[in-house]
C-alpha cells in the first residue's frame, strides 16, 4: 500500500530505506495521522506545506528519487518545485487515507470512470482481479466497495504494510474497509483464489517486486525496471477477469477512480498502460525509492 | 510401506510435471524437506497450482480455512499421506 512508502518493509525495500531516514519518515506519517484526526482537512492541508518543505530538505532519498522519476515522466529536467509538488500530493493522499479508513469519505469528491467495466467483470461470477499500483491511492477502492454495495474487497499485501495501515485506525473498534490477504505464506494465493471463486474482488499492487518473486525486466519510461510476474500468473491460473485500477488525486478534494481494461493479459501490456498513466499523472507516483535500481 | 513410497513418487512426479520444474527430477525431491520457500523453493502460486491439480486428480480439496491444510503443505511426505488418506479417486 502506498501508505507505507515511509514505513519500511525490510524485505522489499532496498538498503536505501534503512537507518536514520526511515525513522524520520515514519515520524512524518505519525504526525500527519495525528493532525488529521484532530483538525479538519483544510487546516491540515495548510500544515502540510511546511511539513513537505521540511521533508524536502531532510529526506535526500525521496528528493533524489522524485527528481529522477519526474525528469523521465515529464520529459524535462525536474526541479525542486516539481519535487515539492510531488511530496505535497503524496502527503495529501496520506492525509485523505486517514479520513477514508475512518469512515469520513464525505471529505472527498470521487468520480469513477469506466465503472460499468468493473460490474460487468464481476457479473461473470468469477470474481475480479484488480491490478493496482503505487500510482495514486489504492485505498480509494474502498469507496467502490462501500457497505451499501455489499462488495467484498480483499487486498494482497505484505504483513508490514497491513500493520502500517492499521496504525491509521484510531482504536481497535475500527476496521479496514477490506480484508488483507498476507503475502509470504504457502497458502497466500490459495486464499486469493478462494476469494475470487466466491465472486469477490482481489486487489494486488503489481508495480513492485516482493522478495524472491519471479520477475521480468521491461522498459519503463525509457529505462529497464523489474516487474513481478506473479499477478498475471494468478490471473491465468484462476481465469478471473482482470482490470487495472488507479485512484488518482486530481487536486482540491477530488479523486478519480479509473478502471482500465488490458489490451492483452501480458506484463509488457501492464507496464505500458502503467507508463501511460504515469506520464499523465506524474505527481501521483508514490514509489519514493530508486525504482530502476531494484 | 510400499504403498507410501509409491504414492510419494507419484506425487513427486505430479509436482515436477505440474510446475514444469526443470532442474529437479522427482527422485531428487526429499520426502521430509519443505516444499515452500527454503527446500524445494516453491512459492505460493506454485502451491495454488499444486492444490488445484491435487483436487482434480485425487478429488482431495485443500482449503485455506481448514487448519489441517497448512501442515499438509509442509513436505512431500505429509502431502502424500494426506492424499492417500482422503483420496476419492
Amino acid at each position: 500500500m502506498p501508505i507505507n512508502e515511509f514505513i519500511a518493509d525490510r524485505e522489499r525495500m532496498n538498503d536505501q530505506w534503512r537507518g536514520r531516514r526511515e525513522r524520520g519518515s515514519r515520524s512524518m506519517v505519525r504526525l500527519i495521522i495525528w493532525l488529521a484526526l484532530r483538525f479538519g482537512r483544510a487546516i491540515c492541508r495548510v500544515l502540510l506545506v511546511p511539513i513537505c518543505a521540511y521533508f524536502l530538505l531532510t529526506a535526500p532519498l525521496a528528493r533524489r528519487s522524485s527528481l529522477a522519476f519526474l525528469s523521465r515522466a515529464l520529459n524535462r529536467r525536474a526541479g525542486w518545485r516539481d519535487t515539492f509538488m510531488h511530496l505535497f500530493v503524496f502527503a495529501t493522499t496520506l492525509l485523505d487515507r486517514v479520513y477514508l479508513v475512518n469512515g469520513r469519505q464525505r471529505e472527498l469528491t470521487v468520480e469513477v470512470s469506466n465503472e460499468p467495466a468493473f460490474w460487468q467483470a464481476l457479473a461473470q461470477g468469477r470474481g475480479c482481479l484488480l491490478l493496482g499500483s503505487h500510482l495514486g491511492s489504492f485505498e480509494m477502492l474502498s469507496i467502490i466497495g462501500s457497505v451499501e454495495k455489499k462488495l467484498v474487497i480483499n487486498v494482497v499485501m505484505h504483513l508490514a504494510d497491513s500493520k502500517g495501515l492499521r496504525d491509521l485506525l484510531p482504536s481497535p473498534g475500527h476496521a479496514l474497509p477490506y480484508n488483507v490477504i498476507p503475502l509470504g505464506h504457502p497458502d497466500s494465493m490459495l486464499k486469493a483464489k478462494e476469494c475470487l471463486a466466491r465472486g469477490e474482488v482481489v486487489g494486488i499492487l503489481a508495480d513492485r517486486v516482493f522478495g524472491g518473486e519471479r520477475a521480468q525486466s521491461l522498459p519503463f519510461l525509457g529505462h529497464p525496471a523489474r516487474f513481478s510476474l506473479s499477478p498475471l500468473r494468478l490471473a491465468r491460473i484462476t481465469g478471473a477477469p482482470v482490470l487495472m485500477v488507479f485512484g488518482l488525486f486530481r487536486g482540491g478534494r477530488r479523486y478519480d477512480i479509473v478502471f482500465e481494461s488490458m489490451a492483452e493479459l501480458t506484463l509488457p501490456c501492464y507496464v505500458e498502460q502503467l507508463e501511460r498513466k504515469a506520464r499523465q499523472f506524474p505527481y501521483n507516483w508514490f514509489n519514493f525509492y530508486d525504482y530502476w535500481s531494484v | 510401506m510400499n504403498d507410501v513410497k509409491n504414492i510419494e513418487q507419484e506425487i513427486a512426479r505430479l509436482i515436477v510435471d505440474t510446475l514444469h520444474l526443470e532442474d529437479v527430477t522427482p527422485e531428487q525431491i526429499e520426502a521430509e524437506a519443505p516444499l515452500f520457500g527454503d527446500g524445494l523453493g516453491l512459492d505460493s502460486l506454485d502451491m495454488l497450482e499444486l492444490s488445484m491439480e491435487v483436487e482434480q486428480k485425487y478429488g482431495v480439496a485443500l482449503r485455506s480455512d481448514d487448519p489441517e491444510h497448512i501442515k499438509v503443505f509442509v513436505s512431500l511426505r505429509r502431502l502424500s499421506e494426506y492424499i492417500q488418506l482422503h483420496r476419492v479417486r
